[in-house]
C-alpha cells in the first residue's frame, strides 16, 4: 500500500506539470454528445422508448463524468515503455509494474472531480428536472460503481497493454476493444435502446459494469436490490479480470525473459 | 571471499529472423520466413568473490549486455547454471531483487518530467528503505556525486553528466550488494567519466559491493578492475588480471604527437611508425620505454601536443583473435 | 534440464509467435478499417430503429455523409496527420533550416512529405459506403451533382489542410501542439452525421466559424441533390481563404523563426 501511495504521489505531481493537457483532453470527449445531438433531434417528436429529451441530457451527461472517471488511456506508456526498454527497470524492482500503472491511471481523477463537481453543479442549476438521484445513499453506490468500473477498464487496458510482450501492436488491439467497449457498455448509446435480445445479451457482460451500471445508478433507475445484485456482479468481474491478467502477465514474462526486450 | 556470482556453462541463444535485402526479398520473407540462431553467449563460466570489480570487455555486439541481463536475472539462460547471491537471477525473487542494481548507460529510470528527487521518493518506498537508511544514503550521494540541488531540477532538463549521477544515486538507494553496470560512462565528457569511476571506486571501498561493469572504453575498465572476462562472439577468451592482459597483448602504446615545425626526422629510431604527416605523428613504442621514448623526442622536435594512449580495446580484442592468443 | 527443455518450448513457440507478428501488423489495420463501418453502421441502425429519419436524412443518405467522414478521417490520417509530429520534431530538434534550404517549396517540404500510406483503406471503405448508399437509394447522381461533389473533395481537403497548417505553424511557440490535433478532431467528430441534427446556432457556427458542415454533409447532400450546386462555390471560397491565411501565417512564422535562430 505504502508502494502504491508512493507512485501516485509522483504521478500525480506528474499529471499537475500536464493540467493544462488533463483538462484540454476533458473537452475533447465529443462523442458522448454528438450522440446526444442526434437523439435529440429524434427525440423532438416525443419521447424514445421512454427517454425524453431531458431523459437523453441526463443520460449522456452522467455518461461524461464516468467516462473522466474510469476512462484509461494509459495504454501509450506502457507501449512507449516496452518499446524502448524502459520495462526491464521495472522487473528488476521489488515491486509488480502492476502498481505503477494503475497508480498512474488514477493519477488525474482527483483532478477531474475538481473539474466535474462544478460543473455537475452548472449542469444541476441550469438545466431544470435533470434525472439525477443525488440522495446520499444512492451516491454511496454511485461512487463505488465508479471504483468497480474503473478497476474493470483498468483491467481490461493492462491486460492489452500486457499483449505488447507478444505483438507490436497493442494499440490496434485497444482500439479494437474501443469500439466494443463504446457500443457494448452504453457509452454511446443507452442499453435500454437496444432491440431486447441485444439488450440482454449486453446485461451481464463486463461492459455494461464499466458505464451503464454507473450512469443508471447516477439516474435513479435502479432499486435497492438491482443496485446491490449490480455491486456484486461488478466485483465478480474485477476478481475474473484479476485472475485473467495475473494468467497474462505470468506467460508475458515468460516470454519476455526467453526472447529479450 | 564469499563466491557472490557463479556462472555455468551459460549459453544464451536467440532466433532471429533472417532479413532479405530488398523489395522482393520482403516479399517473400512474408509469406516464408527463415531463420538463424545467434548466439548471444555460448558456455560461459565464471566466479565472482565478493566486493570484487570486474569488467566484461568485447568489442560490440560481443554477447556483454546479453550477459548482463542474463546475470541481473532479465533473461532466461538457453543452458547453463547462474547464481547471484544464492539466488537463481531469473527467479526474480524480492529478496534477490533488493541486493542488486542494473544501471544502463542510455536508459533512464528515472521519471523524465519530475525532479530525480521524486524519483527516489519512489525507490524509497518500493525497496522499503527506512527513514535513516534513506537519509544516510542520500547524505553520502549527495557528498560523493555533489549533487547539491540538481536534484530539484526536472529530469529532461539536466546535462547527460548531471542525469548520470542522479541515475546512479537512485540506482544504489537500496544498498545493494551487487552491481550491474552496462556501458555507464558512455556520451559523457572526459571530466564526468572520471567522476563516475571515482565514485564507482569510493562506493566499492566503502561498501564492499561487488561491481560488474561491461564497457569499450578502456579507460573504465584500466581505472576500475584489477580483472576482466573477455567476451567476444559469446565467448569467454580471457579470465585473469588485466595487467597480464594488456602486458600479454599489447606490450605497447601509441605516442600521439603535433608538432610546432614540419616533421622531417627519421622517427623510426624511436619506435614502429603508425603514421606520419607533416606535423602529425603516431608511433608504437614497447611501454617500459614510453616515457624515456616520449622525453627524447620533447628534446628532438618542438612538439605543441603529445599524448600517449593504450590501443583501443578493439585492436587488442582482434589481436586476441587473429593471433590466437586464447589465455585460459 | 526439464527446466532447460520447457524454456525452449516456451522461446520456439515466442518464435513462430513473433513469426505470425509481423503479418499481424498488417492485418491488423486492415480488421481495424474494416471494424470502424460495422460500429458506426451499428449506431445509424439503432437510431433509425427508433426513427424513421435522422435530421430530415433517410439510412442510407446519412451512410453518405458517415462515407465522406471516413474518407476525411483516412486523407488526413495518411496525409496530414504525420507531418505534425515530423514539423515539430524538426522545430525542437533545429533541423528545420535544412529542409527550407531545399530547392523547393519549403512550406510543402516541410508539410507534407510524411505519409502513411495504411489508413487509405479508410478512403476506400468510406467511398464504399456512399457507393452502397447510393445503389441502396436507386440514386443515380446527374453530371452536375458528381462535378461539384467532385471538386468539393479537394476543397474540403484543402480547408482541412490549411486548418493543419494552422496547427501545425503553432508549433513554433508553443512545444505540445500535437495535442492541439486532438482539439481539431473534437470539432471534425461533429461531421460524423449530418449537420441538421443539431440545433441553428451549432449548426451556423458547424458551417462559417469552423466550416465542418462542408466537409462532410455538404458534399453528401449536393451528390444526393439536396442542396443547390451553387453551394460549391462556397467550398471553393472557404478553401480559398483558409489556404492564403494559413499559408501567411506559416510564412511570418518561417521568417519569425529563422531571425530568432540565426
Amino acid at each position: 500500500m505504502r508502494k502504491f501511495l508512493a507512485e501516485f504521489r509522483a504521478a500525480w505531481n506528474l499529471m499537475l506539470e500536464y493540467r493544462i493537457m488533463v483538462v484540454i483532453w476533458m473537452l475533447t470527449i465529443v462523442l458522448p454528445l454528438i450522440m446526444l445531438a442526434a437523439w435529440l433531434s429524434i427525440a423532438e417528436k416525443g419521447p424514445v422508448a421512454g427517454y425524453s429529451r431531458t431523459t437523453f441530457i441526463s443520460y449522456y451527461l452522467a455518461a461524461l463524468v464516468v467516462r473522466n472517471m474510469t476512462g484509461m488511456w494509459f495504454i501509450w506508456e506502457m507501449d512507449s515503455e516496452m518499446r524502448l526498454g524502459s520495462l526491464s527497470f521495472r522487473l528488476l524492482k521489488p515491486m509488480d509494474p502492476i502498481v505503477h500503472f494503475l497508480a498512474y491511471a488514477c493519477s488525474s481523477k482527483p483532478f477531474r472531480v475538481l473539474i466535474l463537481g462544478p460543473a455537475s453543479l452548472v449542469a444541476l442549476l441550469l438545466i431544470p428536472g435533470l434525472q439525477w438521484n443525488l440522495e446520499a445513499l444512492n451516491l454511496l453506490f454511485f461512487v463505488t460503481s465508479l471504483v468497480g468500473a474503473l478497476m474493470i477498464l483498468f483491467l481490461m487496458q493492462y491486460t492489452i497493454g500486457l499483449t505488447g510482450f507478444w505483438i507490436t501492436r497493442s494499440i490496434s488491439v485497444n482500439d479494437a476493444w474501443f469500439f466494443t467497449y463504446s457500443l457494448a457498455s452504453g457509452y454511446l448509446v443507452p442499453l435500454d435502446l437496444f432491440p431486447p435480445m441485444v439488450r440482454d445479451f449486453l446485461w451481464f457482460l463486463p461492459f455494461r459494469y464499466s458505464m451503464s451500471f454507473s450512469v443508471e445508478l447516477l439516474m435513479g433507475r435502479l432499486s435497492m436490490g438491482a443496485a446491490l445484485q449490480g455491486i456484486v456482479l461488478q466485483w465478480l468481474w474485477v476478481a475474473g479480470l484479476f485472475a485473467l491478467n495475473r494468467w497474462v502477465w505470468r506467460r508475458g514474462l515468460r516470454r519476455y525473459s526467453a526472447v529479450g526486450a | 571471499m564469499k563466491v557472490q556470482i557463479s556462472a555455468s556453462h551459460l549459453s544464451k541463444f536467440y532466433e532471429v529472423h533472417q532479413k532479405e535485402p530488398g523489395f522482393w526479398g520482403s516479399m517473400r520473407a512474408f509469406f516464408a520466413r527463415k531463420y538463424e540462431t545467434v548466439r548471444a553467449i555460448e558456455d560461459v563460466s565464471f566466479e565472482i568473490r565478493e566486493g570484487e570489480v570486474v569488467g566484461f570487455l568485447g568489442p560490440n555486439g560481443a554477447g556483454k549486455t546479453t550477459a548482463l541481463k542474463v546475470l541481473s536475472g532479465l533473461l532466461f539462460p538457453t543452458s547453463g547454471d547462474v547464481s547471484v547471491c544464492g539466488f537463481l537471477s531469473f527467479d526474480r525473487k524480492p529478496e534477490f531483487l533488493r541486493q542488486i542494481t542494473l544501471v544502463m548507460g542510455q536508459k533512464n529510470q528515472l521519471i523524465w518530467d519530475l525532479p530525480a528527487s521524486e524519483s527516489f521518493l519512489v525507490n524509497r518506498a518500493v525497496y522499503e528503505i527506512s527513514q535513516g537508511d534513506y537519509l544516510a544514503a542520500m547524505k553520502e550521494f549527495t557528498e560523493l556525486l555533489d549533487l547539491g540541488d540538481v536534484l530539484n531540477k526536472q529530469v529532461r532538463k539536466l546535462s547527460l553528466g548531471e542525469r548520470m549521477k542522479c541515475e546512479l544515486a537512485a540506482a544504489l538507494l537500496h544498498r545493494p550488494r551487487v552491481l550491474f553496470l552496462d556501458e555507464p560512462t558512455i556520451g559523457l565528457d572526459v571530466t564526468m567519466q572520471a567522476r563516475v569511476r571515482e565514485f564507482l571506486i569510493e562506493y566499492n571501498r566503502r561498501h564492499g559491493a561487488t561491481i560488474l561493469l561491461t564497457s569499450h572504453y578502456m579507460a573504465d575498465v584500466v581505472a576500475l578492475c584489477k580483472r576482466v572476462l573477455v567476451i567476444d562472439h559469446g565467448r569467454l577468451v580471457y579470465d585473469g588480471e588485466l595487467e597480464s592482459l594488456v602486458e600479454q597483448i599489447s606490450p605497447v602504446k601509441y605516442i600521439r604527437l603535433v608538432t610546432q615545425q614540419p616533421i622531417v626526422e627519421d622517427l623510426s629510431p624511436f619506435g614502429e611508425v603508425r603514421s606520419v604527416e607533416t606535423f602529425k605523428a603516431t608511433l608504437a613504442v614497447p611501454r617500459e620505454r614510453t616515457s624515456a621514448v616520449a622525453a627524447q623526442l620533447f628534446r628532438m622536435l618542438s612538439i605543441e601536443d603529445i599524448t600517449i594512449e593504450d590501443p583501443e580495446v578493439e585492436e587488442i580484442i582482434g589481436r586476441i583473435f587473429t593471433e590466437k592468443l586464447l589465455s585460459k | 534440464m526439464k527446466r532447460h527443455l520447457r524454456i525452449l518450448a516456451i522461446y520456439y513457440r515466442a518464435a513462430l509467435m513473433s513469426q505470425m507478428e509481423y503479418r499481424a501488423n498488417f492485418a491488423s489495420s486492415f480488421v481495424l478499417s474494416l471494424m470502424w463501418p460495422f460500429w458506426v453502421v451499428s449506431l445509424l441502425w439503432v437510431f433509425f430503429y427508433h426513427s424513421p429519419d435522422l435530421g430530415g436524412w433517410s439510412f442510407y443518405e446519412a451512410l453518405i455523409v458517415v462515407g465522406m467522414y471516413d474518407i476525411f478521417i483516412g486523407l488526413q490520417e495518411t496525409f496530414l496527420a504525420p507531418n505534425i509530429v515530423q514539423v515539430t520534431e524538426h522545430i525542437q530538434k533545429g533541423t528545420l533550416d535544412f529542409v527550407l534550404l531545399k530547392p523547393a517549396n519549403g512550406q510543402v517540404l516541410a508539410t507534407i512529405t510524411a505519409c502513411n500510406l495504411m489508413r487509405l483503406s479508410d478512403v476506400m471503405i468510406g467511398f464504399g459506403l456512399i457507393a452502397t448508399g447510393l445503389v441502396r437509394l436507386g440514386h443515380v447522381p446527374t453530371l452536375t451533382q458528381i462535378a461539384t461533389f467532385a471538386v468539393m473533395i479537394p476543397a474540403g481537403m484543402i480547408t482541412v489542410y490549411s486548418i493543419w497548417l494552422t496547427l501545425t505553424t503553432l508549433a513554433f511557440w508553443f512545444v505540445r501542439v500535437e495535442n492541439l490535433g486532438e482539439v481539431f478532431y473534437a470539432f471534425y467528430e461533429t461531421g460524423r452525421f449530418p449537420v441538421t441534427i443539431y440545433n441553428r446556432w451549432l449548426r451556423l457556427v458547424l458551417t462559417y466559424i469552423v466550416p465542418i458542415a462542408f466537409l462532410t454533409t455538404f458534399p453528401a447532400a449536393t451528390l444526393l441533390g439536396k442542396l443547390s450546386p451553387y453551394f460549391v462555390l462556397g467550398s471553393i471560397v472557404i478553401a480559398a481563404v483558409l489556404f492564403y491565411a494559413s499559408s501567411r501565417f506559416w510564412s511570418y512564422a518561417i521568417r519569425f523563426y529563422s531571425s530568432a535562430s540565426s
